[in-house]
């Protein structure tokens, strides 16, 4: 059981399809969970908000954590046309989750994304669209920082960058009840991608 | 060099044959890696259990069941590291080899697992099963 007897009214608990058309209603500022059963899912998710996002001229970081960077980019070859240009051109950033969030290469993941917000007044882009997988607090047994992080973070703020927090079910599922209720009060949107066994 | 490396995978290939079958649990989320490690470690002569769900892995454990675990580092729910310090409260002789397609960072191990020092094998992800064999050749029939 993921949720238990949590509060459900802000939970939208539907098939790929479904989530996907709550993920092309996404605005800038808004911070959202989604919550994922297994990784194709995930990919299927990931590779059409992707596409979307780069089709609207904003800069996408993702930071995957159960594919490495090579893998997330033969699934998004699939979606996503001139992914190598993208990737040239810095408009898509595709960073391992570790290395981003505790990597020695990247000071604070605050600052990174200061910086790629800058890149995209100087791109002239459309805004900024991060997609995480926190299943890196997870691997490093940093429960307690990865909640302190989600709650610095308001539901909806007044920036041009979106933010997706990613989670698959079998690590959301780890946390007490009161963490999973404060993880979806703080987010905008959440969005669980129903298990097709799911009656 | 390299003929030392083949005999040495062709000496485990002999050892699980015909003195002894090794045997070895692999516990991966990914179905298909699992599917790889079985395939080719038994038609290599080794005894395979594989295990998609590391909590199932662990239920079904019992210690000296194995001579080796092969543990993939990133799995949902509980990860390689969680697992190998759960079965090692379990088995302490086992020898353990974690799997990983991931470049490593030092952060993985020092500050979250100080004791980790002891296990020094890590096999990238992909690996052919010549490489793989002579891998666990080498710690299974040290020289």
């Amino acid at each position: 059981m993921v949720f238990g007897l949590l509060v459900k009214e802000k939970l939208v608990n539907d098939d790929v399809f479904a989530i996907l058309e709550q993920l092309c209603a996404v605005e800038f500022g808004e911070h959202n969970i989604l919550i994922y059963n297994d990784l194709d899912s995930f990919r299927e998710v990931y590779s059409q908000y992707v596409k979307k996002r780069l089709a609207a001229n904003d800069i996408v970081l993702m930071l995957p954590h159960y594919e490495n960077v090579d893998c997330v980019k033969q699934v998004l070859k699939e979606t996503v046309m001139d992914l190598d240009k993208h990737l040239a051109e810095g408009s898509l950033v595709i960073m391992d989750s570790v290395r981003g969030f505790f990597g020695p290469d990247v000071d604070n993941f605050f600052s990174f994304l200061k910086i790629l917000q800058q890149r995209v007044e100087a791109m002239n882009k459309g805004g900024l669209a991060v997609i995480v997988d926190m299943g890196a607090f997870y691997h490093l047994r940093k429960i307690g920082e990865m909640i302190t992080y989600e709650q610095s973070i308001p539901a909806k703020s007044d920036t041009r960058s979106s933010l997706m927090c990613s989670y698959h079910k079998k690590d959301f599922s780890r946390l007490a009840e009161d963490q999973k209720q404060l993880l979806l009060d703080h987010h905008y949107r959440n969005l669980l991608v129903k298990d097709p066994d799911e009656s | 060099m390299r003929k030392n490396g083949e005999s040495q995978a062709k000496n485990a290939r002999i050892v699980a044959r015909e003195s002894k079958k090794w045997r070895v649990m692999v516990v991966d989320d990914e179905q298909d890696i699992t599917s790889i490690f079985k395939i080719g470690l038994e038609g290599n002569g080794f005894q395979v259990n594989v295990y998609n769900d590391p909590e199932k892995a662990l239920q079904k454990f019992k210690p000296g069941a194995y001579d080796i675990l092969l543990l993939d580092v990133r799995m949902p729910g509980m990860s390689g590291f969680e697992l190998y310090h759960e079965l090692r409260k379990r088995d302490e002789n086992v020898k353990v080899c974690f799997l990983t397609a991931f470049e490593m960072y030092c952060k993985e191990f020092s500050s979250t697992f100080p004791d980790l020092d002891e296990v020094k094998c890590f096999i990238k992800k992909p690996i052919l099963m010549k490489d793989l064999l002579k891998r666990l050749a080498a710690i299974l029939e040290p020289s």
